[in-house]
């Protein structure tokens, strides 16, 4: 009956194999970014995106704190929070561990704007002077069409908060839980199951001698035996560790991408950028359309 | 030396008790991990949800003062916060959330009736708030959803739903959203 042995082995392995990555839904591809201003709806001139670029430049070196500006002509088929949040995830804007980055979005076809802080500036940044700011120093110059005007009076006055207020360090209600947990590797796990097979090769050592302590034995020829017997189980348990180890191993792989989630997504390459700096947002900021 | 077939035997069952106990251990920790995962995930949820109960006494005020006539959708907001506070289980502070979610986007509907509250600056500064925690509570929902699914497909697949339930590890649910609820409240001025 040697295929019925084998069959469910062979179906198990197909299944795991066939079972989907749980990672959510299919992720619209979302631009790498090309610098701190990444203008994909090129409604930025020259001279405003090296302005934008200095003052970016000194915020970071007075405080730390990173702001990307993306332009692009759609967030479809996401809405612009979704987007933003994706973004954020994806560049990962802000010092890792201090969360203070800041990305300003602007979608051009679709009218819709949005400012999202990461989680270190949610302090000095809260969604109602983001919304002040967006009204005044943002929205009446989108209205009239002028976009590099409003992105830069926008940045500036953000920038402002950000490097009068200190270096954004307050967390509002940023927990440590928001970074990732990682699960145990296999190996992890198959070293504690080697631990655990070499509690039981002493308890059944153990017992095999104190079963046999020549009470019941008394003939030479049979003590041998059990002996012999008794290393020949030592040698098949040490032997069987390995196999314990891997085996509990390869169950463990779980799907590499349970961790990941919304953290999916590595660095990038863009030139001479050096590329963010890990932060992380929870969602906050604020957003309207003109 | 003849080999007796009862050492044998026992020989193998102790290779299986080794083999098993390895993956055991292995399997439940993996679940112990991710289950505290969904917790923590879960927490930050509360985290938010509770931010938005806070602003909402504050908004209910500033909506009083401009249109103080609107009883119903004012008394609405009031019962759907109570059902929260008192909502215990995960399934049951999910549903008061929905409903709160619900109540909130036919506040903002009403307010379109009242000009002078729409250009208010606290009220304005209140609705970005809101529709900031809106979002936040949204971006934790989604980062829970995940942790919930990967959890979910790990305790039912094959064969680790049989050390799943041995060790009493089960199914979470999601944090769905009905449909109609789905937008956020939007600022629209």
């Amino acid at each position: 009956m040697d295929w019925l042995r084998r069959l469910p082995l062979r179906t198990g392995l197909l299944l795991l194999l066939a079972l989907p990555s749980p990672a959510f839904g299919a992720a619209p591809k979302l631009p790498s970014p090309a610098g701190p201003v990444t203008d994909l709806a090129g409604i930025l001139d020259a001279g405003t995106q090296q302005r934008l670029l200095r003052l970016i430049r000194d915020v970071q070196e007075r405080t730390t704190a990173e702001i990307a500006i993306l332009t692009v002509p759609s967030t479809e088929p996401l809405t612009v929070e979704e987007y933003a949040v994706a973004i954020f995830d994806r560049w990962k804007i802000g010092k890792r561990g201090k969360d203070n980055g800041l990305l300003f979005l602007v979608a051009v076809r679709d009218r819709r704007m949005r400012i999202t802080t990461g989680y270190g500036l949610e302090g000095i940044l809260p969604d109602g002077k983001v919304g002040e700011i967006r009204d005044r120093d943002i929205v009446p110059y989108f209205r009239a069409g002028r976009y590099p005007e409003g992105i830069l009076r926008g940045t500036e006055a953000l920038a402002k908060v950000i490097q009068s207020e200190g270096q954004g360090d307050a967390r509002g209600q940023r927990q440590q839980t928001g970074r990732p947990v990682h699960g145990r590797s296999p190996l992890v796990s198959g070293v504690t199951g080697i631990l655990l097979a070499v509690f039981l090769v002493l308890v059944l050592f153990t017992v095999g001698i104190s079963a046999t302590e020549g009470r019941l034995f008394r003939r030479r020829r049979h003590r041998r035996y059990l002996v012999d017997m008794r290393r020949v189980w030592l040698e098949e348990l040490l032997r069987s560790r390995w196999v314990g180890g891997v085996g509990g191993g390869s169950w463990g792989d779980g799907p590499g991408g349970w961790s990941a989630g919304g953290w999916a997504g590595g660095g990038f390459a863009a030139g001479d950028f050096g590329g963010f700096g890990g932060g992380a947002t929870g969602g906050g900021g604020a957003g309207g359309d003109w | 030396m003849k080999m007796k077939p009862a050492w044998i035997v026992l020989g193998v069952i102790a290779l299986g008790v080794v083999f098993g106990g390895g993956t055991f251990v292995s399997k439940w920790n993996q679940l112990v991990t991710m289950d505290t995962d969904i917790k923590a995930k879960w927490a930050q949820v509360e985290n938010q949800l509770q931010r938005r109960a806070d602003l909402i006494p504050n908004l209910v005020e500033t909506v009083k003062g401009f249109a103080a006539q609107e009883r119903t959708i004012l008394e609405a907001i009031a019962n759907a916060r109570a059902r929260l506070a008192g909502a215990g289980s995960v399934q049951d502070r999910i549903a008061a959330s929905n409903e709160l979610s619900g109540v909130l986007s036919r506040l903002l509907v009403v307010v379109e009736n009242y000009p002078q509250l729409k250009s208010d600056a606290t009220f304005i500064r209140l609705m970005d708030e809101l529709a900031g925690t809106e979002n936040r509570l949204s971006v934790e929902r989604k980062r829970y959803n995940d942790a919930v699914q990967v959890y979910n497909v790990a305790i039912r697949r094959f064969p680790d739903t049989l050390i799943a339930s041995s060790l009493g590890f089960k199914q979470q649910p999601f944090f769905e959203v009905p449909e109609a609820a789905r937008q956020a409240p939007q600022v629209r001025f």
